[in-house]
């Protein structure tokens, strides 16, 4: 059954009416189209704004879009919004293919369908997505200039934790800590940094709180944060978002994105567990992309506390839910520590047991603060040598974990068999199904990044990414004070010829989905292929 | 999973789109386009002069050697890894030997050589007068300026270590004289 539109009523929408059909078309009428498609924008219901945009067209897109409406096309079939990034693979090629939509058309109905979403904060409008905005919404005062944001980010922490406005971008995304400390005591902890014995001793309650509200402002307020766009780590780097301490705060901060209708990536990475309730909170979030990774690799209860077998059982609880997207966190394994071969051999089962589709595997950060922290308790110190700030998990102790992993899946088909990701960016790109490339761009280096188990469409999909166009990379630039910085986009990278922090560079990258190099990093990568 | 999950199937890597679906040309441009545009660092100019593709190689080479801003550093660079390159190794040489005084193409390529490939001297050259008389008219400066880094790792080994004693004993003689 085909909803009727409803007819144009503002004098906005007469003036676009009055303009003719193409009017979707034209991108220096855009703005105002989008402003008047927007006024009337429910994030409970979107639909009407593509009811209204039909006005707007005629033929084939006309019909595209009476598909979105009548078969709510915005939304998943358990009621869950389609996030604005996924859109162009789950809802705008099944329409370009049925309706033969040229290229101009799908541009014309991506814009329709952005029209469809709220644009909180200082970034982002239908037609410029990944641009500052040049007009603030109605009522919107940010809570720091852009100037004063910057400032506080660069006295971030090497790993770019910016301890002073508390979020940051981080390599996993924009974290948003609302507080410091947890007492879980895990003793490999890199955020207990200088920490001593004292510490240790289960004193290191979380502190310094923001509420919910002021970590949203904070949010939205920041230059590098995109609606939709940029993912999002609640309590990535200072805590577990699930502590009882910090749940009703990380709970009524979901609920903020959700009810701004934001339908970022969301992360929450546990060795926590939740109640049967509050599972069913995070289950009836609508917009919000939220992943759950609980992490799990038989460490030894001496160095990682948080109860084994409550943790085990939230994950087998977890990964039932349909609405929730799940990942096992085989973290950390520390060499010498939980790497025997039965070590190895019981985590796959645990997994395979539990029902985990999606696993990252990943190594141990250790410093010399671990170090006399581990001999301090007469704990046993793993193997290896370690860089400072890096995550050791060398080739052969990789082989064997696949190699048990074989052994343990030996009588699964193969395609039923989980995948298996090195990169957290690529597990959560592939547990949400293959819809968008992995957001930190790994796959420039395939023979490292994607040879454990990912999936042939994962593969697909991160080989088709798109060269961005010039103006969007000009806005992404403009945000991190970066503008007339020359730039190369090449199929296979952007080219910035700068002196991109690490921090930037992940920025630009999770904005355009397509990996981003210093001129420097770019040469090397070109030789490394070429010289191969 | 908030999708309906789809069948995975999985394909060695070598079968992966990622590489199949890759072409050297594209990298090559790039590399010829960053040999042509990028900053001169060190670090950019010896990844690109690692490009071991006949034809990328040689537009790379010829991109760099059109360039006029590359910094004694690059340019050292420039002239190890294509020690064939006439334009390079003039322009180092004229560094090396600004003066009136002839200067030696072959000592300066060996400098370069000695800064950044020392396995590819040319060890009789070493013991040769020609070597001998240019160690004694070199610029000092930019011969430091040239070693610089060489200077500062801790331990020379091998050839780096034989060529620079034969370089500070033909110094020593040249200025003694």
């Amino acid at each position: 059954m085909t909803t009727h539109a409803t007819p144009p009523t503002t004098a906005a929408m007469a003036r676009l009416t009055d303009a003719g059909p193409r009017v979707l078309h034209d991108r220096g009428l855009r703005p105002d189209a989008a402003q008047a498609l927007q006024s009337a924008l429910d994030i409970a219901d979107p639909y009407p704004v593509v009811t209204t945009a039909r006005h707007l067209c005629d033929g084939v897109l006309e019909l595209a879009l009476a598909d979105v409406v009548d078969q709510r096309l915005l939304h998943e079939v358990t009621g869950r919004r389609i996030p604005l990034q996924e859109l162009p693979s789950r809802t705008l090629r099944p329409l370009t293919a049925r309706h033969r939509l040229s290229p101009e058309q799908v541009d014309a109905l991506h814009f329709v369908l952005r029209c469809t979403f709220a644009y909180p904060g200082i970034v982002g409008t239908p037609h410029a997505p990944l641009s500052l905005k040049t007009t603030l919404p109605d009522g919107f005062q940010p809570v720091a200039t852009a100037q004063e944001i910057a400032a506080t980010q660069a006295m971030a922490g090497p790993d770019g934790l910016n301890t002073s406005y508390m979020v940051s971008q981080m390599k996993g995304g924009v974290s948003v800590d609302f507080g410091i400390g947890c007492p879980l005591m895990c003793a490999y902890c890199y955020r207990r940094e200088g920490d001593t014995v004292d510490g240790y001793l289960g004193s290191w309650e979380p502190t310094g709180f923001l509420t919910a509200d002021q970590a949203v402002e904070r949010l939205l307020a920041h230059p590098w944060f995109t609606p939709h766009v940029t993912p999002i780590g609640l309590h990535m780097s200072t805590s577990e978002a699930f502590l009882p301490k910090l749940w009703p705060r990380t709970w009524a901060a979901l609920q903020l994105l959700d009810r701004l209708g934001l339908t970022n990536r969301v992360s929450c990475i546990t060795k926590y567990t939740l109640s049967d309730e509050q599972i069913a909170c995070l289950e009836s979030l609508v917009n919000v992309d939220l992943d759950v990774n609980v992490c799990y690799a038989a460490m030894p209860e001496a160095i990682e506390p948080p109860n084994r077998k409550r943790r085990l059982d939230f994950l087998r609880r977890i990964l039932t839910s349909d609405r929730i997207n799940t990942l096992a966190y085989y973290r950390p394994i520390a060499e010498g520590i939980n790497t025997t071969d039965a070590h190895l051999r019981h985590v796959w089962e645990t997994f395979r047991e539990a029902g985990a589709r999606t696993i990252v595997l990943g190594g141990l950060k250790f410093g010399d603060d671990h170090v006399h922290s581990f001999m301090s308790y007469g704990l046993p110190l793993p193997s290896g040598s370690f860089t400072p700030g890096k995550k050791l998990l060398t080739g052969a102790t990789e082989k064997r974990i696949m190699t048990a992993f074989d052994e343990v899946y030996a009588d699964v088909p193969a395609n039923e068999r989980p995948a298996v990701l090195k990169r957290s960016s690529c597990g959560r790109s592939v547990e949400r199904g293959s819809h968008i490339p992995d957001y930190n761009g790994h796959y420039d280096l395939p023979q490292t990044n994607c040879r454990l188990r990912c999936p042939t469409s994962q593969h697909d999909v991160c080989a088709a990414s798109q060269s961005p166009d010039e103006e969007t990379v000009r806005q992404l630039l403009a945000r991190i004070d970066r503008e007339g910085t020359p730039v190369d986009i090449t199929p296979s990278t952007v080219v910035v010829h700068a002196d991109l922090s690490p921090f930037e560079r992940t920025f630009l990258r999770q904005n355009l989905l397509h990996p981003v190099h210093t001129a420097r990093q770019a040469a090397e990568l070109v030789a490394g292929r070429l010289s191969a | 999973m908030t999708t309906l999950p789809a069948p995975r199937t999985y394909l060695p890597l070598a079968q992966s789109p990622l590489l199949t679906g890759r072409t050297n040309r594209a990298d090559a441009e790039l590399a010829i386009r960053l040999a042509h545009q990028a900053l001169p660092e060190p670090a950019t100019i010896r990844s690109l002069l690692n490009v071991r593709t006949p034809e990328a190689a040689d537009q790379i080479t010829a991109a760099l050697e059109a360039r006029t801003d590359l910094p004694p550093a690059a340019l050292a660079l420039l002239v190890a890894h294509r020690p064939a390159s006439k334009p390079a190794t003039s322009r180092l040489k004229n560094l090396l030997f600004p003066g009136p005084a002839a200067g030696c193409h072959t000592f300066a390529r060996t400098m370069a050589q000695l800064a950044h490939r020392p396995e590819t001297i040319d060890h009789l050259f070493l013991a040769s007068p020609r070597f001998a008389e240019a160690a004694a008219t070199v610029n000092p400066q930019a011969l430091n300026d040239l070693l610089a880094p060489l200077l500062a790792a801790p331990v020379l080994t091998g050839p780096a270590d034989a060529a620079l004693g034969a370089l500070i004993q033909a110094r020593s003689v040249g200025v003694l004289l």
